[in-house]
Parts: structure tokens; C-alpha cells; sequence
């Protein structure tokens, strides 16, 4: 039987709550690693100007770029917002070298293992990503040098964004909780969503008589629990474990092996081995909670690797994200 | 009176004989002193990949006090998150104090050198550099030994002879 809710609620009355503190957080924790001349020019934006970005964007010999889920805004010499390409301050060499040197302190070779993947976190738990050119080894990507293009995509944790969900997915008054697959576009709060269910999870929740449980976190692309140097950025809970920067599949199982978790959150599946490694944290009793890239139930299921997963009706509540009325909006929970 | 004239001269000339033949000597001591500050900053950056802004602190710390400045300042200064390169700070640092140094043009060029490598790139390349960095400065170390060798009795020697030459043209 499948039942539909389908609910626009939103939790942006939630982040504009939790924001009010934003810009200085901005301050100290991004524009501190930017060149100093973009961060005088970012200082003057309006604190609701920063609520919409979400992505601070320098590409070499283009605009200086915020992307905002209304659309790109580029910033003029003044530090004003403009829409006009010929008015735009444009990033050169100088802003992308001071940019690098402050994010990685001066000391590329301190931050190797971070370049061959491609991002480095900030403390806050901001994520850089960066292009270049690669440099291989034996097939295998050794580094990047002459990085052209940055990304620093904010992360903002929203305490209760998951407050809606928690009901739906605790049943039995509180001693039951459900296999639970959160399908969203990118950009719509997927992992704002899943990092609250885990805090939730984590702490216990005490409106629905909800004990905490151990939680094992796959973090594999340090986007939930943002570890900066092995300390979580974010508020994951307090019977969190973080098993960071590890390959879904591996640490799963790792984490089954290793902490017997209650329940495991993970980001993304959607490869074979994640199949497989669901298989066998289903089989150890062990919950499952996890997201997909989709825009609706429809879609997911037309992949092949996903199909399988829903055949086997491991899902019991499947949770659908979008933008309807702003980021983070809830289109529908279907209960299985 | 006069005496007072001819022992000042005969001082000032010597002292300033000594000021010039310590730098001779000083010069080997501290390129050696360098050699043993870059090995420890070779460690912190290949082994405990140490970010830069900590390892020149730790090393000044450490290192021998006449050059312990060079470090200190250099890693304050990339502290300090005014948005300076690695390469900015280290000559800032360097043309602020090699003057305080016993270390000669050369010495500073090839730590200038040096430093337009610091910290851009990975570990491998950075031993790269610092191992060339350490056979320059051996290299130079044994020159100054050489120069020590012929200048340093020479300006000691001339500096007390000068003062006494003047005296007895004068008088």
C-alpha cells in the first residue's frame, strides 16, 4: 500500500531563525580565506544578501560569482551586486594565488591528500572545491597544480530542519524506526536534511518518546559532519560516530564490523557496491538511512542499481525534497 | 689630553678592525646554523606536513638564536592572515633582518630563491628544494671558511696597525 502526503511545508522560517548570527559566522569562518581584496569587497553585502548564497564562486579571468537558488549574482568593483558581465570585478592570477595561499596556509604540501580529491574543508565545515590541471602517477590522479577555479560552497547546518520528517520516520510510539531513503535534487537541503535526522537520531527525540541511538556515519565526502581535523563542524549527536572521507561501500561495512551502529546514515548512494553493502548492514539488523540524487520516486526507480534496491521494498519511508517553496521544501513522504 | 686623542684613535680603528673580521668568522657559524634550521623545517613540512605559518615557528624556537629571527618573523607575519604569500613574507622577513645576519648578498639571494618555492608545492618537490637549498648553503659555508681563513687575522691586524699609522701621522 502506498500512502501519500504530500506536505509543502519548508523549514526556511527555520533558517532565517538560525541565521540571524550569519554574516559575522561568514566572516570568521570563509571570508577570512579569501584574498584580501575580494574580502573587502564581499564584507559590504547585506546579511540578506548572504542568506541567499550558497556558493561564493572565483574562476580565473571570469566574474567573482555568488550562486543563490534565485540565480548566479556577480559583484562589481564596488562591492555592489550587478547583473551587467562588463561591470563585474573579474579574478585574476594575483586574487586565485592569495586565495590558495590562505586556504591552504601557505602549505600546499599540507594538503595533498585533499587536493587528489578535489576539495578541502574549512573549519565550519565549508567545502572548497577546486579544479586545475591534474598532475598523474600511474594512472592515478598525484596532484593538481595551476588550480584555476574555486568553489567554496557554505554549509549551514539548520537545527530542526528535520522536524517534520522525525514523525514519519519513528513509528510504534517511539521503539520503532524506519528504513528511510530521502530522494532531492541537488541544492535543495538534502544533507541539511539528513545531518538533523542524524542529530535527532543521535540525541533522541522526546516530543515521540525517542530514545538515542548509536549512530554510524559514513561521511565520504565531508559534507555532513564537515570533520576539520577529526573534530565534527556540525552538531551530528552524541552517539555519533564519523567515519570520515570513507568510501560508502567499505564504510558501512567497516562501521557494522566496528562500532555496531543502530542505525547508519550515509550520503548518495547509488553504485553497485552500495547495494551490496546495504545487503549486509540489512542483514546485521542494522537501520538504514540514506538519499538519492532525484527529483521524484519515478526517476529513482528507472536506474537500474536503484531499482533493484526498491524492488527488494527495503525502504519503508521515502521522503522527496525540492524547491517548490524555497530550498529544502518537503514535496511528498510515501510510506511503503 | 693628546693621549686621551691617540688611545680613542687607536681603539676606534681596532674595534672597527674586530667588527669586520667577527663577521668573517660569524658568517660559516650561521650558514652552518642555517643548514640545521632548514633540516628541522625539512622534517616538519615531509614528515608531519606541519602548515607553514606553525613549522617557521617552530623552528625559530629551536634554531640558533641569530638566525631564529628570520623564522620568527616570517612565520608571524603568514600568522597574521593579511592575505601574503609564502614568498612576500620570507623576503620581507629576510630584507628586514640579513642586515642584523652576518650573511652576505649572496647568501640572501640564494635564500630569496628558496623562497619563491616555499610551501606551492607537494612534499616531494619541497625536499627537492630544500635539498638544493642545504648543497648551496654548504657550498658557501666552505667558501666563507676559505674567505675567513685569508680576511679575518688580516682585518684585525690592519684595523690596529691603521689606528696606530694615523696616530703617528698626526702627532
Amino acid at each position: 500500500m502506498i500512502m501519500k502526503i504530500v506536505c509543502g511545508t519548508n523549514h526556511d522560517q527555520v533558517v532565517n531563525e538560525k541565521l540571524h548570527s550569519f554574516p559575522e559566522r561568514i566572516e570568521r569562518e570563509i571570508l577570512q580565506f579569501l584574498s584580501p581584496a575580494i574580502r573587502q569587497l564581499l564584507l559590504s553585502l547585506s546579511p540578506v544578501t548572504w542568506q541567499a548564497v550558497q556558493e561564493i564562486r572565483l574562476r580565473l579571468g571570469s566574474p567573482l560569482m555568488l550562486a543563490t537558488h534565485l540565480g548566479d549574482m556577480m559583484i562589481d568593483e564596488k562591492g555592489r551586486v550587478t547583473q551587467e558581465l562588463d561591470q563585474a570585478r573579474m579574478i585574476g592570477v594575483e586574487d586565485m594565488a592569495q586565495t590558495i595561499e590562505m586556504i591552504s596556509q601557505s602549505s600546499l604540501y599540507a594538503i595533498e591528500e585533499e587536493l587528489r580529491q578535489g576539495y578541502v574543508t574549512l573549519p565550519g565545515g565549508h567545502r572548497v572545491g577546486m579544479v586545475g590541471k591534474t598532475v598523474l602517477s600511474e594512472r592515478q590522479i598525484k596532484t593538481l597544480k595551476h588550480i584555476s577555479a574555486l568553489n567554496i560552497r557554505m554549509s549551514r547546518q539548520v537545527i530542526g530542519a528535520a522536524n517534520k520528517v522525525m514523525p514519519v520516520i519513528i513509528g510504534d510510539e517511539g521503539k520503532k524506526l524506519y528504513h528511510t531513503l530521502l530522494i532531492s535534487p541537488p541544492q535543495c537541503g538534502k544533507t541539511t536534511l539528513l545531518r538533523d535526522m542524524v542529530r535527532q537520531l543521535s540525541n533522541g527525540v522526546e516530543a515521540l518518546n525517542f530514545q538515542g541511538i548509536k549512530v554510524g556515519l559514513v561521511d565520504e565526502r565531508s559534507e555532513i559532519a564537515s570533520c576539520y581535523h577529526g573534530f565534527p563542524q556540525n552538531d551530528v549527536g552524541v552517539r555519533t560516530d564519523v567515519l570520515d572521507g570513507c568510501p560508502k561501500a567499505q564504510g558501512m561495512m567497516m562501521l557494522v564490523r566496528s562500532m555496531s551502529p543502530q542505525v547508519i546514515a550515509t550520503d548518495e548512494i547509488g553504485r553497485e557496491e552500495d547495494a551490496l553493502a546495504l545487503e549486509e548492514v540489512l542483514n546485521a539488523g542494522v537501520k538504514m538511512i540514506t538519499t538519492v540524487h532525484g527529483s521524484d520516486l519515478d526517476e529513482v526507480s528507472r536506474r537500474p542499481v536503484m531499482a533493484s534496491i526498491l524492488h527488494k521494498k527495503i525502504f519503508e519511508r521515502i521522503i522527496v525534497l525540492g524547491k517548490s517553496k524555497g530550498v529544502g521544501t518537503i514535496e511528498q513522504m510515501i510510506t511503503l | 689630553m693628546k693621549w686621551m686623542g691617540v688611545i680613542f684613535i687607536v681603539l676606534a680603528c681596532s674595534g672597527l678592525g674586530f667588527l669586520v673580521a667577527g663577521n668573517y668568522r660569524k658568517r660559516p657559524q650561521q650558514l652552518r646554523q642555517l643548514q640545521a634550521a632548514f633540516q628541522m623545517l625539512e622534517t616538519q613540512i615531509c614528515y608531519s606536513a606541519t602548515p607553514l605559518p606553525e613549522a617557521l615557528l617552530y623552528v625559530s624556537q629551536r634554531c640558533h638564536l641569530s638566525i631564529a629571527p628570520l623564522f620568527k618573523r616570517a612565520g608571524e607575519r603568514l600568522s597574521s592572515r593579511q592575505g601574503v604569500t609564502a614568498y612576500t613574507a620570507w623576503k620581507q622577513s629576510l630584507d628586514e633582518l640579513y642586515k642584523q645576519t652576518a650573511l652576505n648578498h649572496h647568501d640572501q639571494d640564494i635564500l630569496l630563491q628558496f623562497g619563491m618555492n616555499l610551501g606551492n608545492s607537494d612534499r616531494e618537490e619541497q625536499i627537492k628544494h630544500l635539498q638544493l637549498l642545504q648543497t648551496q648553503l654548504k657550498a658557501e659555508e666552505k667558501n666563507s671558511n676559505e674567505e675567513r681563513q685569508k680576511n679575518e687575522r688580516l682585518w684585525k691586524y690592519s684595523g690596529v696597525l691603521v689606528g696606530l699609522l694615523v696616530v703617528i701621522l698626526l702627532v
